[in-house]
């Protein structure tokens, strides 16, 4: 099972500072850190830190992506470096998603050779497999020709079993992965008050017995969970 | 189409808030039903070691500590009750906003057991909250996987239809009490009330 972290500077989305994730990674559990963060701008800090220690990281970034045209339903990919030149393809990846119409990063603008050095995760919760469950209007992708795998994860969550039977359909290779946004399954409630008051909307009041996040319902988003995965 | 002899499970939560992985439920009540028929009704009250219910909760589905006093049991005891109707495949689950809610009261439930949330049962649900957007915005009904759509519907925000169990009920003209709706057992009379009316509309 892959571990995936993610550090505060996702912002509203992880409860795991740096000095957190060096912890977790001194602990010996994880041969390396694997990040998945929204953006780059923990990305100084976190490398120097894991210099620091000497274990190695990979700082993947998620994005949000069309096929051809930004008319389309988007949906998200992992962009992992597989070397030092992957971080600044990947840095150049983010650069032209955020400064692009609409904000997405469009595949068929991708140079020849372009993500040689990437290889490209498919989320299991927000990709375009996930989409087309819960979500109308079709979107897809085509991956083929680039280094890429499929995420399943297993959250006991009620979309689990329905996107694992998507995937199953799909007939494509998966790895079974772990997002982890906190520590102990015990942080669960400071997570969830955190991100309502990130997601809150004007007027709506996000309260313990009302947080107003859908969906919302899985303690297993933590590094405790992931323990217990391989442990098993 | 539904077979005319099809069973159908309907349930209902009352909890103590809104928050999907912590609300305890507190009433959970089911009847089977048949064509027109209801076979068996159950309305159950749980026990729980701690439960607060916020005032605006207590107005709104007139919680009243005597009668929940006098009437709960414990969870296990509800539970194994219930659970053998839920993950029985011979039932269609329905029930208003199932998917968007009740869904979570019951891996809630399972978690107090200590049990993992088991969510099988899913696949068979209908959701008179989904079904009945659909409806009112004309949405063809797919002939594949009605689990997907329903989701579909529900998290589309462009679908503007009013299909709360109230304005469902105006909606079909079924005379009911509105100062009882907010009771599980009430409302999931008028549910499966409002189910019979999408199942003759939308040919289900």
């Amino acid at each position: 099972m892959i571990p995936l972290f993610k550090s505060t500077f996702s912002i509203g989305r992880s409860l795991l500072r740096v000095e957190d994730l060096v912890d977790i990674a001194q602990s010996g559990d994880v041969k390396k850190m694997i990040l998945v963060e929204d953006n780059f701008y923990g990305f100084r800090v976190i490398n120097k830190a894991f210099l620091h220690i000497g274990i190695s990281m990979v700082y993947g970034v998620k994005l949000p992506v069309v096929q051809s045209s930004i008319t389309e339903k988007p949906s998200k990919l992992i962009f992992f470096p597989k070397n030092n030149k992957g971080v600044a393809v990947a840095r150049n990846l983010y650069t032209k998603c955020f400064t692009s119409v609409g904000e997405y990063l469009n595949m068929s603008d991708l140079g020849e050779g372009e993500l040689d050095d990437i290889s490209i995760g498919v989320p299991f919760y927000d990709s375009y497999v996930c989409n087309n469950i819960f979500h109308f209007g079709m979107c897809d992708l085509f991956l083929d020709k680039y280094d890429h795998f499929y995420m399943e994860e297993d959250n006991k969550h009620p979309f689990d079993f329905q996107i694992s039977s998507a995937l199953k359909k799909l007939k494509v290779k998966t790895e079974k992965c772990k997002s982890i946004y906190y520590k102990n399954k015990d942080d669960f409630e400071a997570f969830q008050m955190y991100k309502a008051v990130c997601n809150r909307k004007q007027g709506r009041v996000p309260t313990f017995s009302n947080p107003r996040l859908n969906d919302f319902s899985s303690n297993e988003f933590c590094y405790e969970s992931y323990l217990e995965n391989v442990a098993k | 189409m539904l077979p005319s002899n099809q069973k159908y499970l309907v349930f209902d939560t009352e909890t103590e808030g809104l928050n999907l992985f912590s609300s305890k439920t507190w009433q959970l009540s089911w009847i089977v039903c048949q064509g027109n028929k209801i076979l068996e009704t159950h309305d159950e009250f749980i026990i729980h070691k701690e439960l607060n219910i916020p005032e605006v909760v207590k107005k709104i589905t007139g919680f009243n500590w005597d009668t929940y006093n006098r009437k709960a049991k414990p969870l296990d005891e509800v539970w194994n009750k219930f659970e053998k109707y839920i993950f029985d495949p011979q039932y269609i689950v329905v029930g208003q906003n199932l998917l968007g809610f009740d869904v979570y009261m019951l891996a809630v439930l399972q978690r107090l057991l200590g049990q993992e949330p088991e969510y099988s049962y899913l696949p068979r649900i209908l959701d008179t909250r989904a079904l009945g957007k659909a409806y009112r915005e004309e949405l063809e009904r797919p002939k594949g996987n009605l689990l997907s759509w329903q989701y579909k519907i529900i998290n589309d925000r462009s679908l503007k239809a009013k299909v709360s169990q109230n304005q469902l009920l105006k909606f079909f003209d079924i005379e009911f009490d509105e100062s009882k709706l907010h009771n599980a057992l009430y409302d999931i009379k008028m549910c499966y009330q409002i189910f019979l009316k999408l199942k003759k509309h939308m040919d289900l």
